[in-house]
């Protein structure tokens, strides 16, 4: 039996062969984890809020999402896929059915530059019920795509928390994301044309201000209500604010909701910091599904050669010190 | 040509590797007491040098490949049949009834059959599939027209724009004015590659605003566009098959949208549908019409290099082995 050291002649063969395979170019197909859902974007007007910055110019809530989720889709690794829906009125829409992001970056990131305030359909904006539906349609879809919910939590018309919309599903069947999007502080509400043109902003008495129960029935008595006053009910700070021509995150409704459907929630924070946090969020394994992804065995196979070869040209500090000795690989000429 | 890129390229730091087959006399070299008093051996000297330098070849070639350096992505220019096509796509409620067809009148046939947009979407893909030259994008309407696809050609992002619209029911109300100055509009930002389509997909039609019509007529000529008008046509609508029936008057939606679309200047045809077949030769016949020379782009994908490079290495670390071979490992052993 030959002795197993590895010797340079042994090591540069091995070498050979290690770098003859990596040219070949072997890849082993794996089921890697990757990023799998539909990311929704509320288009509603409360969006248009301007209290985000970028590049020293105050942004829209929209445009914020927007920013981050390029820079998502650049940082999510390939064979994540991705798609688009948008949330107006009480619905989601599905623009685009994921799709794989890297061989798809332009079409990804073309479809997502023209999602914006025009697309919406309608004047409403009942978030819990836009949420509702997208779980709902994720989890009639074939491949059963996680969820990300990007939104201010701003209903219009408000609710009443005692009266919410209730979730018929199963919560916990879909992985989500609820992405809050917007300040804490109270901005008025840019107002636009179905064209996109700007006019002013939302006053007072242009938006409901109450929810409907409270505003009780058109033929009700003296301001009667169909529900108990505030006082009674002890309303929960993200429900009606009395000032609903202004528009604040609401992040504790959306950390209700959250909780009640067993979704992540996470604020979108503003500039690369927020995007970091998005792509890095989207990396968690719920949101993901294991899909055979082809690995190069390239790289680990020329690293072995290369450390081979490094061994055997690896100076010889210590052989310099028997120069002109005998060797000690060579018994031959060893000194009694 | 584009330049070499890495996508590893800090790895590059690793290249003074290369230098080490430099560093030492004596490791490569048999040992032997007396080996100062051997003569000096031109040849051997020269064989030295270049076995050491078939090394830093190696080493360099490892470290470059290791790098992963890249060529591209380029854009290749395709020279096919095919167009420039903008789907219209009716994302409204009606879209989402069955077929009906004479024989079966009445509710029965409301909750048979696959519904109308279904089928269309199906065939949607089926067209798509069978024009690889062709660059599709795709817009849903309702009340407001939404891009869901800029023009591609990647047959991946037209399945899911158009399978999309498989999830979740209609929208409620149509606007096809504005879905078409859209379509218009999708135009209008690009340079003339070939034939320009736009392929509306409805189950009714509209009377438009007289300044839309204005808008859209102007607009439609100026991108040198052809419409086709896949109408589905659902019991109780009105037919615009017939020239004969077109003293029916303008109050009509499907007539109005149809006489003006005729009025337009530009080449149009509608295809009435009404049922899944009638729908098919439709789309056979769109098929067999854009059949015209189309210069597009498309992104080649990057080129990897490393391969080669691993090549070269192995190539020098085989040369190095077989040296090795013939070489004494020592004087006294042999």
């Amino acid at each position: 039996m030959r002795s197993t050291k590895l010797t340079p002649r042994r090591a540069l063969s091995l070498a050979t062969a290690c770098l003859a395979l990596a040219a070949w170019g072997p890849t082993v197909t794996l089921p890697l984890a990757r990023f799998h859902g539909i990311i929704v974007l509320d288009v509603t007007q409360s969006m248009n809020v301007e209290d985000y910055s970028a590049d020293e110019r105050p942004r829209s809530r929209l445009d914020a999402a927007r920013l981050a989720l390029h820079e998502t889709l650049q940082a999510l690794p390939c064979g994540s896929r991705v798609g688009w829906g948008v949330f107006t009125e009480y619905r989601t829409l599905v623009l685009l059915a994921p799709l794989e992001t890297c061989a798809h970056f332009r079409e990804l990131g073309s479809t997502l530059d023209s999602i914006d305030g025009r697309m919406s359909w309608a004047g409403r904006s009942e978030i819990a019920k836009g949420i509702f539906w997208a779980l709902r349609q994720a989890d009639v879809m074939p491949d059963k795509p996680s969820i990300v919910f990007i939104t201010d939590g701003h209903e219009a018309p408000p609710i009443n928390p005692r009266h919410r919309p209730h979730y018929d599903g199963k919560p916990g069947t879909i992985a989500g994301l609820i992405v809050g999007a917007g300040g804490l502080q109270p901005m008025p509400i840019p107002k636009f044309d179905p064209a996109g043109r700007r006019l002013g902003y939302w006053r007072a008495d242009e938006v409901q201000q109450q929810d409907t129960y409270s505003m009780g029935r058109a033929t009700s008595v003296g301001q009667e209500k169909l529900v108990e006053t505030e006082e009674e009910t002890g309303t929960a700070d993200w429900a009606t604010s009395g000032n609903e021509h202004m528009s604040a995150l609401r992040e504790r409704y959306l950390q209700v909701l959250a909780q009640e459907l067993k979704l992540d929630y996470l604020r979108l924070d503003t500039g690369s910091a927020g995007a970091h946090a998005l792509s890095h969020a989207l990396g968690r394994s719920a949101f993901a599904q294991r899909i055979p992804t082809p690995v190069s065995l390239g790289g680990p196979l020329a690293t072995i050669a290369l450390a081979l070869l490094a061994w055997t040209f690896r100076p010889a500090f210590r052989a310099a010190r028997y120069r002109g000795t005998a060797s000690p690989r060579n018994p031959g000429t060893a000194r009694p | 040509m584009s330049d070499i890129e890495f996508s590893a390229p800090w790895l590059l730091l690793l290249l003074p590797l290369a230098l080490l087959p430099w560093g030492s006399r004596s490791r490569d070299l048999p040992r032997h007491a007396w080996i100062a008093l051997l003569p000096r051996d031109r040849l051997s000297d020269a064989i030295d040098v270049a076995l050491r330098l078939v090394a830093t070849l190696a080493l360099a070639a490892a470290v470059v490949g290791l790098a992963g350096p890249y060529r591209g992505p380029t854009t290749i220019t395709r020279v096919g049949e095919g167009a420039e096509i903008a789907i219209l796509f009716d994302r409204s409620r009606s879209m989402d009834l069955p077929f009906t067809n004479n024989s079966s009148i009445g509710n029965r046939a409301e909750t048979t059959g696959d519904s109308k947009g279904r089928v269309a979407r199906e065939l949607l893909l089926r067209f798509t599939a069978a024009r690889p030259f062709d660059e599709f994008a795709m817009f849903i309407f309702s009340a407001r027209p939404m891009r869901a696809l800029d023009f591609t050609s990647a047959p991946a992002a037209i399945r899911a724009a158009i399978t999309a619209n498989d999830v979740g029911r209609g929208l409620g109300e149509t606007d096809i004015g504005s879905a078409l100055e859209a379509g218009v509009a999708a135009f209008e930002s690009r340079p003339y590659l070939g034939a320009r389509v736009i392929l509306l997909v409805s189950d009714g039609g509209a009377r438009l605003d007289p300044d839309v019509r204005h808008r859209l007529t102007e607009g439609l000529q100026r991108i040198r566009a052809r419409v086709y008008w896949l109408y589905i046509r659902s019991i109780g609508s009105a037919t615009i098959r017939d020239s004969a029936q077109m003293e029916l008057s303008d109050a009509i939606p499907e007539v109005a949208l149809h006489r003006f679309l005729e009025s337009t200047g530009v080449p149009y045809r509608a295809f009435e549908a009404e049922d899944p077949k009638e729908l098919g030769r439709a789309i056979e016949d769109i098929d067999k019409l854009e059949k015209h020379t189309i210069v597009t782009t498309a992104i080649a994908p990057r080129r990897e290099l490393a391969g080669w490079l691993f090549a070269v290495a192995a190539g020098c670390a085989g040369l190095l082995a077989v040296a090795r071979l013939r070489q004494r490992e020592s004087w006294g052993a042999a």
